[in-house]
């Protein structure tokens, strides 16, 4: 009855935020450098004498250091590429390891440090600049836009939510088990359409306003600073679309609560806290790998009891575990997998899967120890076996397509769980805690995903409703996530640009961060039928299939996969510049009765932040060196 | 300390399209001094490069060549606005705020602390003459109330520099009138004004000093008297005496005998500005008269007693 959260790309962990500053001091440093590389051919050339004695000594110096250890560094890389140091040492990637070589890696940090370099170098001159900044004339600014706004009249635009709630519950369906998913998402998209569209729209034309009527002429005249112009038009159309989004948000949570039949909210107004292991596969050819079955979405890899002594199993890994769960005399876990169906089966005989836990107190012959004892054990003699055997087996668990089923399982095997892993057997890795699946049926295929099977690191018996209304406002930080977005993209570009085509350019940005997925698949390479070059190669030769264009000698096939990849590094290049708008689509989280973890709202924070800082240093130099008036 | 204000030295200004090949220039070379507490004007028809000199010395332009100084630093430099007052040709305020919110938000601007700000928005909207429509949002505002607003926002931070652009430009003769007094009243606190004008009477009668401009270039520049003075002409005026024939021979022949000779003689003409005034005051002073086709008309009001003297006192 209860939803399951279906993942493309795994959902960010704190582990990943090292890797991901690396990432974008690479990123936004390449762009710096680029910046950086105008600026000594063009604008160097015609600084006067007076503008540069005009900046202190120390930042003149740190600046010079900065330009060069940027191209220092920048040398090293080349060079070191140059040499084929980017080449996976043969042994490594015979054995599929990771190439790990001193090489690699000092390519690596000359990269990730030049970048560093050009991006202080560049960010100087701002950093410098905000010593001169004072909150007052920032919150005056945005005291500005939210009044303008205000009596503008740019609120009513936000009634258009009443719509929803008036005419939406003719087109949801009734059932139950659907209502809640489709209140959430009917909601979740009216306030996104409506909020993201007027934030663009107010912040897209705001600056270009102020230009066109002069009205910026009385700001600049004062001793503001430009870029505290576009911080508190920042911050004041922030302020204000936070207000209506907690607004609106407290209005639908209102609407949705209430609307939906009793029933739904029982079953799925929660906030489920799950606890995702990784998934492995045993007998069968790669442990990552298990049967495709041939559906065209690929995303569920399926199982069978193809061999009674070794079927193929599911193993899900946990690396660690809550010591509370311990703590606790049962533990939920839930799990929604997929069937896949080679015969007609039996009828009044559902599909069945057993699940066998085995934590860190495992040793050999434990099962059968368990299977002995448990017959005659009570609840409470059940919780202790499991934490001496470190085994527990829940035989003959029924799976339905698109529902959740869920079981206990004792708190006592956790308990054994946050013991530390005792060996490494025949050289396989030990967890704290396993999780095998194992078909019961021979003819019928299981389909299983890591997401498709959790514990609950939470208790099923707290105030679930109350957790869900939490999680209902969590899952308006994405959107409060995407409207900064928005508008912070808005400002920078109106600084250049005028109120049209700034709108335009932001819209363009905020689709393409929306199927980014498939630019990101054509940029590395991965999509179907390669780059242009090649694409336009094979129609004309009427081979629309074929082998690989990248393993072919012919000179000309060489060309064509040649310039493919020089569309490609473009690819890669704009490809930074789209932000990562569904990385701040949580709403499936809350439609679906899971919880958001903090973690991930502070990733997705810090991916903003991350994305929205070069744009700033942008939008720094764009008002600064523009030409406020015009001739007339 | 050096008393020069601003100062200007070649200052050009090309103004160039999107490809950079060149549009117009709009100043060339432009040499000029203004110093501490005068009342400097800049003139010229339409288009001659005044307005483009005042936006360069408020950095809303970049020069093309040459340099801009304000109080010794360079004109983009953000730091020389806190000395310096602005009042557009146009007021360019936002017009869904009120009086009282206006000199609020500029007063942030300049980061006036909440007591300083509030004391100095009572008093500039009481100088002004708004106080009973301060909380009306200006887009209700005429064209001379938004002037004064205007002006109000521009003297907010007591600056030692008012840049006016236009400042009498669409205000009645009564509006006109109160901006002058206004202008000379700021030399009179030590202030030192630049103002452009169309209106060349108003620059007459304000200012001491004077920049005449055509096409971008400097025509005339110096002290308003000096310039204006015809020294092969002498001016007599007399009162007490009626003007008889007897009269003009006697002061024909004086002439004569020093060599010169009598160009006119009669009674002079005050201005059509001191004219309105006088009868506007007389108007406010008598309820109720009205012009009468076989009446007497007013006479122009006796030297040293009409409105306009606020302005001939100045000096």
């Amino acid at each position: 009855m209860f939803g399951a959260l279906v993942f493309d790309r795994d959902p960010p962990q704190m582990a990943d935020l090292p890797g991901g500053i690396v990432q974008w001091l690479q990123a936004a440093g390449g762009f710096a450098a680029f910046a950086l590389v105008l600026w000594l051919l063009l604008g160097l050339p015609r600084l006067s004498a007076r503008d540069r004695a005009n900046a202190p000594g120390w930042l003149r110096t740190l600046f010079v250091l900065c330009t060069a250890a940027t191209f220092l560094l920048y040398a090293t890389y080349f060079v070191l590429l140059l040499a084929g140091a980017a080449q996976p040492d043969a042994e490594a990637a015979a054995l599929g390891k990771p190439d790990t070589g001193t090489k690699q890696r000092v390519m690596n940090l000359s990269l990730t440090l030049a970048g560093a370099a050009a991006l202080l170098a560049v960010s100087l001159p701002f950093l410098h600049g905000l010593g001169s900044m004072r909150a007052r004339r920032i919150y005056a600014l945005a005291k500005l836009s939210f009044k303008e706004a205000i009596r503008r009249r740019v609120l009513y635009a936000f009634s258009g939510l009443l719509l929803v709630f008036l005419f939406a519950s003719w087109f949801i369906p009734s059932a139950p088990k659907d209502q809640v998913r489709t209140y959430v998402q009917v909601v979740f998209i009216a306030m996104a359409l409506l909020l993201l569209f007027t934030a663009a729209l107010m912040s897209s034309f705001s600056i270009p306003a102020d230009i066109k009527q002069q009205t910026i002429h009385t700001i600049v005249t004062k001793p503001v600073e430009r870029f505290e112009i576009v911080a508190g038009r920042f911050l004041g159309f922030l302020a204000l679309m936070t207000l209506v989004l907690l607004v609106m948000t407290a209005v639908s949570l209102l609407y949705v609560v209430r609307g939906v039949h009793p029933e739904a909210a029982a079953d799925s107004l929660k906030a489920r806290e799950p606890l995702y292991g990784e998934l492995r596969f045993e007998n069968t050819e790669d442990e990552r790998k298990a049967t495709n079955v041939g559906r065209e979405w690929d995303y569920r890899e399926y199982i069978t009891r193809n061999n009674p002594t070794t079927p193929q199993t599911a193993r899900w890994d946990y690396a660690s575990v809550p010591k509370s769960l311990g703590e606790r005399k049962q533990v939920r876990c839930e799990y929604t997998f997929d069937i896949y169906r080679t015969t007609k089966g039996f009828e009044g005989r559902a599909i069945t899967v057993t699940f066998r836990f085995y934590s860190a107190a495992y040793r050999a012959g434990n099962e059968e120890k368990f299977r002995r004892a448990r017959e005659a054990a009570s609840a409470e003699q059940l919780d202790k076996l499991a934490e001496d055997l470190g085994f527990f087996e829940v035989p003959s668990c029924k799976v339905e397509d698109y529902n959740t089923l869920a079981f206990n399982v004792p708190g006592g095997l956790f308990r054994g769980a946050g013991a530390p892993p005792a060996e490494t057997a025949g050289g396989q890795k030990r967890y704290p805690l396993q999780v095998r699946v194992v078909p019961d049926d021979a003819t019928q295929y299981v389909g299983m995903a890591k997401y498709d099977f959790y514990v609950r690191r939470d208790d099923p018996g707290g105030p679930e409703q109350w957790y869900f209304g939490v999680n209902f406002f969590k899952g308006a930080f994405g959107l409060w996530l995407m409207i900064a977005l928005v508008i912070g993209l808005a400002v920078v570009l109106s600084t250049y640009l005028n109120g049209v085509i700034s709108l335009l350019v932001t819209l363009l940005l905020f689709a393409g961060g929306a199927s980014r997925d498939f630019i990101e698949s054509v940029a590395s390479g991965k999509n179907v039928g390669g780059g242009p070059a090649e694409a336009l190669s094979r129609l004309a030769q009427r081979q629309l299939t074929g082998p690989r264009m990248d393993d072919s000698v012919s000179t000309g096939d060489k060309i064509v996969t040649a310039s493919d990849e020089v569309f490609r590094w473009t690819m890669k290049r704009i490809l930074n510049l789209i932000p990562d708008v569904q990385r701040f689509t949580t709403i499936d989280y809350v439609s679906e009765g899971f919880n958001i973890p903090l973690s991930q709202m502070f990733l997705d924070f810090l991916l903003l932040a991350g994305y929205l800082l070069p744009w700033a240093l942008l939008a720094y130099y764009l008002l600064r060196w523009r030409e406020i008036a015009g001739p007339t | 300390m050096s008393d020069v204000i601003v100062e200007t030295r070649k200052l050009t200004k090309i103004y160039r399209d999107f490809w950079g090949r060149q549009k117009k220039t709009a100043l060339r070379a432009l040499n000029v001094e203004i110093r501490k507490g005068e009342i400097f004007g800049l003139l010229g028809p339409n288009g001659s490069g005044k307005t483009t000199t005042i936006k360069l010395l408020l950095g809303l332009l970049f020069p093309t060549e040459g340099e801009a100084f304000v109080f010794g630093q360079p004109a983009a430099d953000v730091r020389k606005n806190e000395k310096v007052g602005y009042l557009p040709e146009e007021s360019y305020l936002y017009r869904f705020l009120n009086a009282e919110e206006t000199l609020d938000f500029y007063g942030r601007l300049f980061n006036l602390d909440p007591t300083v700000r509030d004391k100095r928005a009572a008093e500039l909207i009481e100088k002004v003459n708004l106080k009973a429509d301060r909380k009306r949002p200006l887009k209700e505002y005429s064209k001379g109330m938004r002037q004064r607003i205007g002006l109000a926002q521009a003297l907010i931070n007591d600056p030692a520099l008012v840049i006016l652009d236009e400042p009498t430009s669409g205000l009645d003769p009564l509006g006109a009138r109160w901006m002058k007094d206004l202008i000379v009243e700021l030399r009179k606190q030590g202030k030192t004004v630049i103002m452009c004008s169309h209106r060349l009477e108003d620059v007459q009668d304000v200012c001491d000093r004077i920049a005449i401009l055509n096409e971008g270039e400097l025509q005339a520049y110096g002290e308003v008297e000096a310039l204006l003075q015809d020294v092969n002409r002498v001016e007599l005026r007399a009162s007490g005496i009626p003007l008889t024939d007897e009269l003009r021979r006697e002061l024909e022949e004086v002439l004569r005998r020093h060599g010169g000779k009598l160009d006119s003689i009669g009674h002079p003409t005050t201005t059509l500005e001191d004219y309105f005034l006088h009868i506007v005051e007389q108007s406010k002073a008598h309820p109720g008269r009205r012009y009468m086709p076989d009446a007497e008309p007013p006479r122009p009001a006796p030297a040293g007693t009409g409105p306009a003297d606020a302005i001939t006192d100045r000096r």
